[in-house]
């Protein structure tokens, strides 16, 4: 018998424990077998028993309810398992085994063994590349139709490692045609080359160009500068000379005319020296001989500065008139008779005392008198006395006389000299003041000092010449020189500065020239070693074929992208039965599917004819027929529909050998499952077909072989 | 049913005849160098 199981399961039920082992269906069966029988009859457990052996817990596609039966065969709180299940191909040259030993291990051991040869352990992912196990309950077709979807998304996806395999090959065929020996990349490579150094003369041009110019516009500015230099410092030199002479001139001019001035003035100065002292000396004496009423003319005389006619050269006009009137009071006071009288006694008691005086020492009485010399000394002392004002006014007249005599005199020298002084003093404001003598001397100052600048400026433009190549014996021929060029024919007019800033800018672009030459020079160099290397390199069979191989590469990734991301993206839209994208690659892809789901579905019976199914829209639930009749899922019979789903699954186009374990076919009558069993029994002649078990519910056992 | 249903399905997608030669060697898992051989001779040959 081609599929053999055993099993025993240990069910925990509350109170009590319930062992189930195979009972009513018998545990050899045929390829293809169809089961039929009531509820708990053990067909289904028969159905999970084979599922669970080989690893139908994992399938993607699985309905709920038989994933937790499934499952509960390998691992569950409530029971435990330990199974068989062997399946023989038809011809006897495959052996599929799998095995659970202990009911406390969830593991499961499956094993094949081909033609006899060694057995060798399938893991679960082993299994699923090289077996497809198919396990469903055939209810609502039009849902579970689309999920016919994965199986091209999986068979797309395995396309998408050879089409990535062929781009990475193609990538390196590219890059070895990189490395090789190039035609076009070498032709390419001379353009560039050809290009750079093109660019590297024109560089090198412009730093000569701007070099030169730099150059020569150096030696213009230095021999402008030495040029202005020299007649500024000519200039400067002149005025200076003319300054110190005008200079010297008026100091000159001052200087004798302010000899002459401070010497009349200083002999005016000493007699008004004198006047004054005269003129206080008779103020006690004119105040002495006025009244009262005359005291005005006292003030007057007291008034009278002679320390002040030495600035204004000027008298006071009050000085004549009071120094006569001054006269005339003396004169009046010395006329008076017992003034006269007084004087005379006063004299004489005067005299004799003076002549007593020698014998002062004689003690003896006077002959003719009762009185020594010293009696009469005392008598003429104490008559004296009496006489002494008139004797001090005596003296005090002589003096203010001869006084008033002196003032005279010497007024007549100062009236004779103040002409003189005024005249030197005018002379001396003529020869210029002082303060203009003193900016002069500055201006002199600054002179020297711009000059001394000036001069250091005429060496560093000497040096600047020398250093610019110019010979300072021959300056000229050096302007000369310069004078022809018509290259600097621009800047001639140019000032020292605009020249320094016009050297300063061309010097830049010398500069940027200069590192531009220095960089192309190594890229140059580079791009010729690289010339030099692929020349030498030997050729690429398919040097001449990288345009065909760049389209390859490009169609490989559009089909990536189409295997990896649109399709699955259209295809998970249509599972939920939402429309596609409304552009040209969403609508192949909905014709294609409906196409290829129509291949997988193939014939289907509807009310009383077959059809050969040629489009099927999804998202309408609708079959189209090569008549072009349009059978709506929905108006078929279930029994109808669920056929169709069937043979899609089965018809997948797939290389691997297919368990097949339909569960509760129950809506599906013999006109129905008749074109299942047929393809499964077509299949298993093929050899596509390990195992097709399909169980259907009945109100007695039968096991049905095909 | 056809005898190459997937065959046609990538086919109707893939109407660029460079990209169905190149689906088409995916799909017989050929060797990279000689389907890059074979798709330069088709190439040259148009």
């Amino acid at each position: 018998m081609a599929i053999s199981f055993d099993y025993t399961i240990e069910r925990d039920e509350g109170d009590r424990h319930v062992q189930f082992r195979p009972k009513q269906i018998p545990n050899k069966l045929e390829t293809v077998t169809l089961i039929e029988g009531p509820n708990s009859s053990g067909k289904s457990t028969v159905l999970h028993l084979i599922a669970a052996a080989f690893y139908g817990a994992n399938l993607k596609n699985l309905d709920d309810g038989l994933r937790a039966k499934v499952k509960s065969l390998i691992a569950s709180d409530h029971q435990t398992a330990t199974f068989t299940v062997d399946i023989e191909s038809p011809d006897g040259q495959l052996k599929l085994s799998a095995r659970k030993p202990d009911a406390s291990n969830p593991e499961i051991i499956v094993e094949e063994l081909k033609n006899g040869g060694k057995r060798r352990k399938l893991a679960p992912d082993t299994f699923e590349r090289e077996y497809r196990l198919i396990y469903d309950i055939p209810d609502d077709p039009t849902r579970r139709m689309v999920q016919l979807l994965d199986e091209v998304d999986a068979v797309g996806r395995t396309y998408s490692g050879p089409v990535l395999a062929l781009r990475r090959r193609v990538e390196e065929i590219t890059a070895d045609i990189q490395n090789s020996r190039n035609p076009k990349r070498i032709a390419e490579l001379k353009v560039l080359l050809d290009s750079q150094k093109a660019d590297l003369e024109n560089y090198s041009q412009r730093k000569a160009f701007a070099a030169e110019l730099v150059e020569k516009l150096g030696r213009l500015r230095a021999i402008k500068w030495l040029d202005e230099t020299s007649v500024e410092l000519e200039k400067v030199e002149t005025l200076r000379r003319a300054t110190k002479r005008s200079i010297k001139r008026e100091v000159k001019v001052r200087s004798a005319a302010s000899a002459d001035f401070e010497k009349l003035r200083s002999e005016l100065s000493d007699k008004c020296g004198r006047l004054d002292e005269i003129h206080s000396s008779l103020s006690a004496v004119y105040d002495g001989l006025t009244r009262k009423k005359d005291k005005n003319k006292v003030d007057a005389w007291r008034r009278i500065s002679f320390v002040q006619v030495v600035s204004t050269y000027e008298l006071d006009p009050n000085l004549v008139p009071l120094s006569t009137d001054l006269r005339d009071r003396i004169n009046e006071a010395r006329s008076d008779p017992a003034y006269g009288k007084d004087l005379e006694r006063a004299k004489v008691y005067d005299e004799m005392q003076k002549a007593l005086h020698r014998f002062a020492s004689f003690t003896e009485t006077l002959p003719g008198t009762d009185k020594t010399v010293r009696d009469l000394l005392d008598a003429l002392a104490a008559e004296n006395k009496k006489h002494q004002q008139s004797l001090r006014f005596a003296t005090s007249f002589e003096e203010a006389i001869n006084n008033l005599q002196s003032m005279h005199e010497l007024l007549k020298e100062v009236k004779g000299l103040l002409p003189k002084v005024r005249a030197a003093h005018k002379t001396l404001a003529a020869a210029g003041d002082s303060q203009e003598l003193e900016e002069d001397s500055e201006a002199v100052e600054k002179l020297a000092a711009r000059k001394a600048a000036l001069e250091k400026q005429l060496e560093d433009a000497s040096a600047l010449c020398i250093k610019s190549g110019i010979d300072l014996d021959d300056l000229e021929e050096a302007a000369d020189a310069l004078e022809s060029d018509d290259a600097i024919e621009a800047f001639r007019s140019l000032t020292v500065q605009q020249l320094l800033e016009a050297i300063n800018d061309h010097a830049a672009d010398r500069d940027a020239a200069a590192t531009k030459v220095s960089n192309l020079t190594r890229t140059v160099y580079h791009t010729e070693q690289e010339y030099e290397r692929l020349n030498k390199k030997a050729p690429h069979p398919y040097e001449s074929r990288i345009a065909e191989l760049d389209a390859i590469k490009k169609a490989c990734q559009r089909i990536e992208v189409s295997l990896e991301s649109k399709f699955p993206q259209y295809g998970k839209a249509l599972r939920k039965l939402a429309p596609l994208p409304n552009d040209p690659p969403a609508k192949a892809y909905a014709e294609a599917i409906g196409k290829y789901i129509a291949s997988r579905i193939g014939k289907v019976r509807h009310v009383d004819g077959v059809y050969d199914v040629a489009h099927v829209d999804l998202l309408a639930g609708v079959l189209i027929t090569r008549e072009k009749r349009r059978i709506h899922l929905a108006d078929m019979g279930t029994g109808q529909s669920m056929s169709a789903y069937l043979l899609a699954l089965l018809s997948a186009d797939d290389r691997r050998p297919v368990i097949a374990l339909f569960d509760e076919v129950a809506m599906m009558d013999e006109s129905s499952l008749q074109p299942v069993l047929t393809r499964m029994t077509e299949m298993r002649d093929q050899g596509k077909l390990l195992a097709g078990l399909v169980v259907q519910r009945a109100d007695t056992v039968s096991v049905r072989a095909l | 049913m056809t005898t190459d249903p997937l065959k046609e399905f990538f086919e109707e997608l893939f109407k660029d005849p460079l990209e169905r030669k190149i689906i088409a060697g995916a799909m017989g898992n050929r060797d990279p160098d000689e389907l890059v051989k074979e798709l330069l001779a088709e190439l040259e040959a148009q």
